[in-house]
């Protein structure tokens, strides 16, 4: 098999990326391989590079709001963020929360965590988790409003996967 | 700045006897990543941030029981040659090299081990032999515990732990095995299994020795997802899915012998030949033929060989290692007698 990208030599590295059921193939020569920096330092795949065309489309977002939103905190702006496809600091979560919340989505399938949580937060988690069950509500019934059922299905999911949590973490309280 | 390790050895976690499904599984690690809550992570923060961070992070290794006796290593003090050690013996990643105030604080067995300044402030790591995916997690589970205790991490209710590249975020957590198929290869069944790992959201990747072409037979599998699921499922789900395939493994290798005995013997005496006797083995012939052999070790024919001495050998036949045991920087020819003479002696020393 020839190398997808240019054509010439064979293909010696294949792989397929399979993120969210969405599946990318490559057959690429070694030197296709390298110029894409697919073997990148610690030879993996660097998903990071990806995020770039995860995250939503320059269009969508007029220029000038775009470059209003700057980390105030670091100062990463969104369009550093998007190039490098990291962010600069705890700061940018909030930031950059809107655009970060569909990525987040888009890369682990639902952005909400369930895992482990310092000792120190435990207290004031199941505080803001009823806060963002709150906030949730809110963005359900706009996007009822506005129509939007897939978002609105998310939604819907997200609170009631909180609202299981909470309960767990509140019966394992109980149990202690 | 000497590297306070002894590199005719290697850690613990290669060397243990008798590890969970050993013939397939040569490795368990679980990658925490962590961050302080306050400061830019490291690839914003300005130098004197990133002093400070390693110093919290190095005063909350001072303090963890976990971390008792552990080696605290500065990057900028260590020769090229000894970071590429590191490297080698999986203690730290290329990432970590390109850093700034990076340091590395390593257990004396060398199962555990705190990366600083990498992409994020912290990366903790825990590494055992085998298939050991839970005992891992715990273990890392621990030592961030002691290290959270004193330090404040970057966390947020919602999306768990922040990092700095969104594809950590949540658990912060990689979990990942190293195993060995030759069986699934020889059979061709390799890329069905591989792909059906793919679809339960697991990345894997060939394992990567010297230069880009994988190593024979070895790849890696580790979870893609860090946000929305529980560390005990990540790990769990990994642990259950190894043993899968370690089973379908033991099955291939089991068909090839009582298909074609001659034909499997014949690769496995050639590679015991080769191996005891050359002058002169490149990394990539040497890795082929070390793999070989361990299959040779699992259907019994090789005797005096334990899979733990070829565990050790992948290791310390690389570039570095055979330097840093020479004393000085060899040409790659010059590396290419030390490896085979290295492999002659291993190989001829009786088990104890």
């Amino acid at each position: 098999m020839q190398c997808k990208r240019c054509g010439k030599n064979p293909a010696k590295i294949h792989f397929a990326k399979i993120v969210n059921n969405q599946t990318t193939e490559y057959h690429l020569c070694e030197s296709c391989a390298k110029q894409m920096n697919i073997m990148g330092a610690n030879h993996e795949f660097h998903l990071e590079n990806l995020i770039s065309g995860l995250s939503s489309e320059p269009q969508e977002q007029p220029a000038a709001e775009e470059s209003r939103l700057t980390c105030p905190a670091c100062g990463l702006t969104s369009s550093g963020f998007k190039r490098s496809g990291r962010l600069g600091c705890v700061k940018c979560y909030e930031a950059f929360h809107d655009e970060l919340m569909p990525l987040l989505r888009k890369i682990h399938g639902s952005a909400h965590h369930t895992g482990k949580v310092p000792a120190k937060s435990a207290e004031s988690v199941s505080h803001g988790r009823q806060r963002d069950v709150k906030r949730l509500r809110k963005e359900l019934r706009e996007a009822i409003s506005k129509e939007e059922y897939e978002r609105a299905a998310r939604l819907r999911d997200d609170i009631r996967q909180i609202e299981v949590d909470t309960k767990v973490h509140m019966e394992g309280e109980k149990e202690s | 700045m000497t590297l306070p390790l002894n590199v005719e050895n290697i850690g613990r976690w290669m060397k243990a006897e008798g590890a969970p499904d050993g013939d397939v599984v040569l490795s368990s690690r679980v990658r925490l990543a962590r961050n302080l809550n306050g400061p830019a992570f490291p690839h914003v923060a300005g130098d004197d941030a990133l002093k400070s961070i390693r110093q919290q992070v190095s005063a909350a290794a001072q303090q963890s029981k976990l971390l008792k006796g552990a080696h605290k290593i500065h990057l900028d003090l260590l020769s090229d040659l000894e970071k590429q050690v590191l490297v080698e013996r999986h203690l730290i990643n290329q990432r970590l090299l390109e850093s700034k105030y990076a340091s590395v604080i390593v257990e004396k067995d060398e199962v555990i081990s705190v990366m600083v300044n990498e992409e994020d402030h912290l990366r903790i790591q825990a590494l055992e032999p085998g298939l050991a995916m839970v005992d891992t997690w715990r273990i890392a589970d621990m030592l961030d515990n002691e290290m959270e205790t004193s330090l404040d991490y970057a966390f947020r209710p919602d999306i768990g732990y922040c990092t700095a590249c969104p594809t950590n975020v949540g658990t912060g957590m990689r979990a990942s095995v190293l195993v060995h198929l030759p069986g699934l290869v020889e059979t061709k069944q390799i890329d069905k299994v591989l792909k059906a790992v793919s679809h339960l959201g697991l990345a894997v990747r060939g394992f990567y020795g010297e230069g880009t072409e994988p190593m024979s037979n070895f790849f890696q599998i580790s979870n893609q997802i860090t946000l929305s699921r529980a560390e005990e499922e990540i790990v769990d789900n990994i642990e259950k899915i190894t043993r899968q395939i370690a089973s379908k493994e033991r099955d291939a290798r089991k068909w090839l012998y009582s298909e074609n005995h001659v034909h499997v013997e014949d690769t496995i005496f050639r590679a015991w030949g080769v191996l005891r006797h050359a002058r002169l083995l490149s990394s990539k012939e040497a890795m082929s033929h070390l793999s070989s052999l361990r299959l040779g070790i699992y259907y019994k024919l090789i005797p005096d060989i334990t899979s733990q001495t070829l565990n050790e050998l992948f290791v310390l036949i690389h570039p570095a290692h055979l330097c840093v045991s020479a004393g000085r920087e060899l040409t790659a020819e010059e590396r290419d007698v030390a490896r085979a003479e290295l492999i002659r002696t291993r190989l001829r020393m009786k088990v104890s």
